[in-house]
């Protein structure tokens, strides 16, 4: 027998954040869908659903994958890590980070980003880790709200970097600033 | 999106799997990294009744090498094949299309065999199949009368943005594909046609692994450079792999290729360019290849809606001249 199944549905096991479970799924279904209607881990994000936004993104035996195109038949006996499995008991320096230096928003792209962070962590020394190769690794996640710069701030502060916002101009404005503030009529 | 998924354990499994699909008159189709079938399949512009797997066949994504040549097997990642110590030394624009193809995810999703084997793209094409159903249907589905692109048209021109073939082709890579009757081996180019894009490779076949010969490393530099509207997730508008050997006593080009992918729908290798060899290596040289090459590609050009024909053209000529700047000063010539 050169093929495993010819069924439509299956029976299969898939290790999730440390915990294995059974579970009958579609064998369409991507590996999305299963964990957001199956599981209910919906801090994994759908967006375009095509492999191009970077908001599904969860780690598959430590390497980032996007959920949205991946199948789940094919993460069977693979440790699947998603972004419920990061904090653990309190956040990870990279959530940690993130929320020191303002780095996300609405936050709908900050699950894919950590999973895309945490991938490269795995991957590079925090030594090796720079503003060029974060900007690099994380250039697949599309953020609608934060302009990026902040986010890998807060990234680079999980790598132990000093983040010293140099060149960042504050603006103190005065309440008489403000049209309206002054007892007078705003526009005239 | 409603398929049958199977497993292949063995290249002779997968064939023979799939030429069972195909027999009971089912649609099938293979699967490596997903990236670029799993789109199309969700936009419904391709819909298989099987989906078979080749992921779990073992040792199809070494990367080795013998005296001769290298070997990557299909499955190899672009990542794996971008930080290949192997294919960074004996083909480095190889190494550099790899590396800048998708973004870093897929990167690590896609495999070498999957880049080759995309679908052929256009902006009217790959879209969902509500959009579609609002549009007269074009060339490309199925029964249509029309392009929407250009309306002057009468056949699909959508193009070929693999980031990898125009590199293999320019390194004259051989593919090994395994079919109903066995194993051979062709050379890339000769099942790519270069008028249309279309990779002349239909199921069961398989490409199971990519040859490039060792060139003499000294003699030979090549680089491959992209243009596309994002560095990263965005397709290719124009993609160049060139490729020239110096000879420094001279200080004169003694060969030199270029293929130009990406802009037109097929590869294009430039022929006319083996005119300008033994010309000296100066600063018109770059000028002058970008010049020949864009007279040659003339109209088959295709402009889209990030870019016209005309830009691209004179594009094509400016990223050939840095190109060759920048073989220039890597080489101090």
């Amino acid at each position: 027998m050169t093929v495993s199944n010819t069924k439509s549905m299956e029976k299969i096991k898939l290790s999730i954040n440390g915990s294995i479970y059974e579970v009958t799924v579609s064998t369409s279904a991507t590996l999305l869908e299963v964990l957001r209607n199956q599981f209910n881990f919906t801090g994994t994000k759908e967006a375009c659903g095509m492999g191009e936004c970077g908001a599904c993104t969860v780690l598959v035996d430590g390497k980032a994958v996007y959920a949205c195109i991946t199948l789940a038949m094919s993460v069977r006996g693979k440790e699947i890590t998603t972004i419920e499995g990061v904090a653990d008991g309190r956040l990870d320096a990279i959530q940690q980070g993130l929320l020191e230096e303002g780095g996300f928003q609405c936050g709908f792209c900050t699950p894919g980003k950590v999973m895309a962070a945490k991938a490269m962590f795995n991957e590079y020394p925090k030594e090796r880790i720079t503003r060029e190769l974060v900007t690099r690794e994380l250039s697949g996640h599309l953020c609608r709200c934060t302009g990026y710069v902040k986010t890998v701030d807060g990234i680079m502060k999980a790598a132990g970097h000093e983040i010293t916002h140099e060149g960042a101009r504050t603006v103190t404005l005065q309440v008489d600033d403000f049209p309206g503030n002054d007892g007078s009529k705003g526009g005239e | 999106m409603r398929f049958i998924y199977q497993d292949a354990f063995s290249v002779k499994g997968a064939v023979q799997a799939m030429a069972a699909v195909l027999q009971n008159g089912n649609r099938g189709r293979y699967i490596a990294g997903g990236t670029d079938l799993i789109p199309r399949i969700k936009r419904s512009i391709v819909d298989p009744d099987y989906v078979i797997s080749l992921k779990n066949i073992p040792g199809l994504d070494r990367i080795i090498e013998d005296e001769q040549a290298i070997h990557i097997g299909a499955l190899a990642s672009l990542k794996e094949v971008a930080s290949s110590d192997i294919v960074q030394k004996y083909a480095p624009a190889v190494a550099q299309a790899a590396g800048k193809a998708a973004a870093p995810v897929l990167r690590s999703m896609g495999t070498i065999g999957g880049n080759i084997m995309q679908d052929r793209r256009c902006c009217y094409y790959n879209q969902s199949l509500e959009w579609h159903e609002g549009w007269p249907p074009c060339y490309g589905i199925g029964k249509g009368r029309v392009c929407h692109r250009d309306s002057a048209k009468t056949r699909c021109e959508r193009v070929l943005m693999s980031d990898l073939v125009p590199a293999l082709i320019l390194v004259g890579a051989k593919a090994d594909i395994a079919g109903e009757r066995g194993l051979r081996t062709v050379l890339l180019e000769d099942i790519i046609d270069a008028g249309t894009g279309i990779i002349a490779l239909p199921l069961p076949n398989l490409i199971t692994a990519i040859t490039i010969g060792k060139k003499q490393a000294s003699a030979w530099k090549e680089a491959y450079a992209r243009m596309s509207v994002r560095k990263t997730i965005d397709f290719p508008e124009i993609s160049i792999a060139l490729a020239m050997q110096f000879d420094a006593r001279s200080n004169a080009v003694t060969d030199v290729e270029i293929v130009v992918g990406a802009a037109t729908p097929g590869p294009f290798r430039s022929k006319e360019i083996k005119h300008v060899v033994m010309h000296p290596i100066d600063s018109n040289l770059g000028e002058l290849l970008g010049e020949t090459v864009i007279q040659e590609i003339g109209p088959l050009v295709v402009g889209t809606p990030n870019f016209s024909q005309w830009y691209k053209t004179e594009m094509i000529k400016v990223m050939i001249k840095r190109l060759v700047n920048e073989l220039r000063a890597s080489e101090g010539v």
